[in-house]
C-alpha cells in the first residue's frame, strides 16, 4: 500500500514539474478560464451563476485534458508510462489526481472571475460548494483520463474524435445540475441526503474503480 | 439452450406476438384515466426489455473481448449495441406517442425521459466509436466505451423512482401497480419481445457471415 502511494506521488510530482517547467499550459488555462467565464457572464447574466460556473469548468476541463494528453504523447511520456515497472492502473490513478489538481486551479480561477465581475457570491454555503466541485472533478477526471490517451493514439481518424466521448459525461452533468439547486438550501442535510448527490458519489466510486482497470487495457499494446 | 432459442425464435415470436396482440386489444381492460392510449404501454415496456437485454449482453461481450481478445466477442457486442440502440429509439418514440394525449406534450424534462435519451445518444456514439476503433485496429477501445456507457443504464431505472418526475412506476412502488389482466398481458408481450430479440440477433449474426 505504501508503495502504491509512493508511485502515485512520484508520477504526480513528475507531471507537476513538467507543468511548471513548460508553464504554457497554466497560462492557457488562466486565459481560457477568464475568457469563458466572462463570455458566459455577458450572455447569461448573473441569474444563473452556479450553472454558468459548472458549464465554464466543464468546457475548460475538456479542452485542457485534451491538451495535456497531447503534450504527454508528444513528449514521449506515454512510452515511459507504458514501460514503467508498475501496474498501469496506478499510473491512471495518479493521472486522475493530477487532473483533479488542474480542475481545482480552473475552479478557483472561474469562481474568482465570476465573483468579481458579477459582484455577488456565487454560493453561500462554501462547504457544500467545495464538496460538489470535488465530486464533479473526480468524475470528469476519471472519464477524460481513461479516454484522452486512447484518443490521442487513434487521432489519425480526425481531430473531432474527441467529441465522441462527450456523451459519457452527460449523466454525470445532470446529477451535478440537480445538486446545484440544493447547495444553498437552508438545511445542510437536504443537500447531503439528496438522491443526486448520493448518485454522484456512487458514480464517482464506480468510475474510480473501473477507469484504472480500463486504462490499463487501453494503453496495453 | 441459446442455440435452441435462436433456431426457433421466429416461430415462438409469431406465436407469442399473436397471443400478445389478442391480449393487448381484447383481453386487457381499458385503463380508467388514460383510456385506449394506455395499450401502447405493453409495447413500450417490451422495447425497454429488449434494450435492457441487448445492452447487458453488450457489456458482457465487451468484458469478454477485453479478457480474451477474441474479435467475435467484439462483433457480438456491437450487434447487441445496434439492437439496443434501435429499441431505445423505439422506446422514446412510443413514449412520445403515449405522452402527447396523456401529458399534453410530446416531450418534457422528466428525469426518465432525459436519461433514456442520454442512453440513446451514448449507444449511438458507441456504434460510431466502434467503427472508428475497428478501422484504427484497436477494437478494444470501443469495449471500454461500452463498459462506461453501461453505467448509465441503472440511472435510468433508479431515476423514475427517486428523482422527481411524472413517469409512472409500473412495478411496485407507491401509487403504482397494474391489474392482474394487465400483468398477464404484459408478461406475454415480454415473451414475444424476448423471442424477437433472439430472432434479430440470429438474423444479424447470419447477415454478418455473408
Amino acid at each position: 500500500m505504501r508503495d502504491f502511494f509512493q508511485i502515485v506521488l512520484l508520477i504526480l510530482k513528475k507531471d507537476i514539474r513538467v507543468e511548471i517547467r513548460e508553464r504554457l499550459n497554466l497560462v492557457y488555462l488562466f486565459i481560457l478560464s477568464l475568457t469563458l467565464s466572462l463570455i458566459g457572464f455577458i450572455f447569461i447574466g448573473s441569474d444563473n451563476m452556479p450553472e454558468l460556473f459548472f458549464f465554464s469548468v466543464l468546457i475548460i476541463s475538456l479542452i485542457t485534458n485534451q491538451r495535456i494528453s497531447r503534450q504527454e504523447v508528444s513528449l514521449g511520456g506515454e512510452l515511459i508510462l507504458i514501460n514503467a515497472p508498475c501496474d498501469l492502473s496506478i499510473v491512471c490513478f495518479s493521472k486522475i489526481l493530477y487532473f483533479i489538481l488542474v480542475n481545482t486551479f480552473v475552479c478557483i480561477t472561474v469562481v474568482s472571475t465570476l465573483s468579481i465581475v458579477s459582484g455577488v457570491i456565487i454560493f453561500e454555503n462554501t462547504t457544500n460548494f467545495v464538496l460538489l466541485c470535488f465530486l464533479f472533478s473526480i468524475g470528469i477526471s476519471s472519464i477524460l483520463t481513461t479516454f484522452s490517451m486512447m484518443l490521442e493514439r487513434i487521432k489519425g481518424e480526425g481531430q473531432f474524435m474527441f467529441i465522441l466521448i462527450y456523451p459519457l459525461i452527460l449523466p454525470f452533468l445532470i446529477l451535478t445540475y440537480n445538486s446545484i439547486s440544493m447547495i444553498d438550501g437552508s438545511i445542510d442535510n437536504d443537500f447531503l441526503t439528496s438522491f443526486s448527490l448520493q448518485a454522484l458519489i456512487a458514480f464517482d466510486i464506480l468510475l474510480l474503480t473501473i477507469c484504472p482497470i480500463l486504462f490499463s487495457y487501453s494503453i496495453r499494446r | 439452450m441459446i442455440l435452441f432459442l435462436r433456431r426457433y425464435s421466429f416461430l415462438f415470436f409469431i406465436i407469442f406476438m399473436t397471443l400478445s396482440l389478442y391480449m393487448v386489444f381484447l383481453y386487457a381492460p381499458k385503463e380508467k384515466i388514460m383510456g385506449d392510449v394506455q395499450r401502447i404501454f405493453y409495447f413500450h415496456m417490451g422495447y425497454v426489455l429488449v434494450f435492457t437485454i441487448a445492452f447487458t449482453m453488450n457489456l458482457i461481450y465487451s468484458i469478454k473481448f477485453l479478457r480474451h481478445n477474441n474479435l467475435a466477442d467484439s462483433n457480438i457486442a456491437y450487434i447487441n449495441g445496434e439492437i439496443g440502440t434501435v429499441f431505445t429509439l423505439l422506446t422514446l418514440v412510443s413514449g412520445m406517442i403515449w405522452a402527447k394525449p396523456v401529458w399534453g406534450t410530446w416531450w418534457t424534462s422528466d428525469p426518465q425521459l432525459t436519461t433514456t435519451l442520454i442512453l440513446f445518444i451514448l449507444y449511438f456514439t458507441y456504434l460510431v466509436f466502434h467503427k472508428l476503433a475497428l478501422k484504427s485496429g484497436v477494437p478494444r477501445y470501443s469495449s471500454i466505451f461500452a463498459i462506461i456507457a453501461f453505467i448509465d443504464l441503472p440511472i435510468v431505472y433508479i431515476s423514475v423512482r427517486i428523482m422527481r418526475g411524472i413517469s409512472p412506476v409500473v412495478f411496485g412502488g407507491e401509487g403504482g401497480g397494474i391489474s392482474s389482466e394487465m400483468m398477464d398481458t404484459l408478461l406475454v408481450t415480454f415473451g414475444a419481445f424476448l423471442f424477437l430479440y433472439f430472432y434479430l440477433l440470429d438474423l444479424r449474426l447470419k447477415l454478418d457471415k455473408i
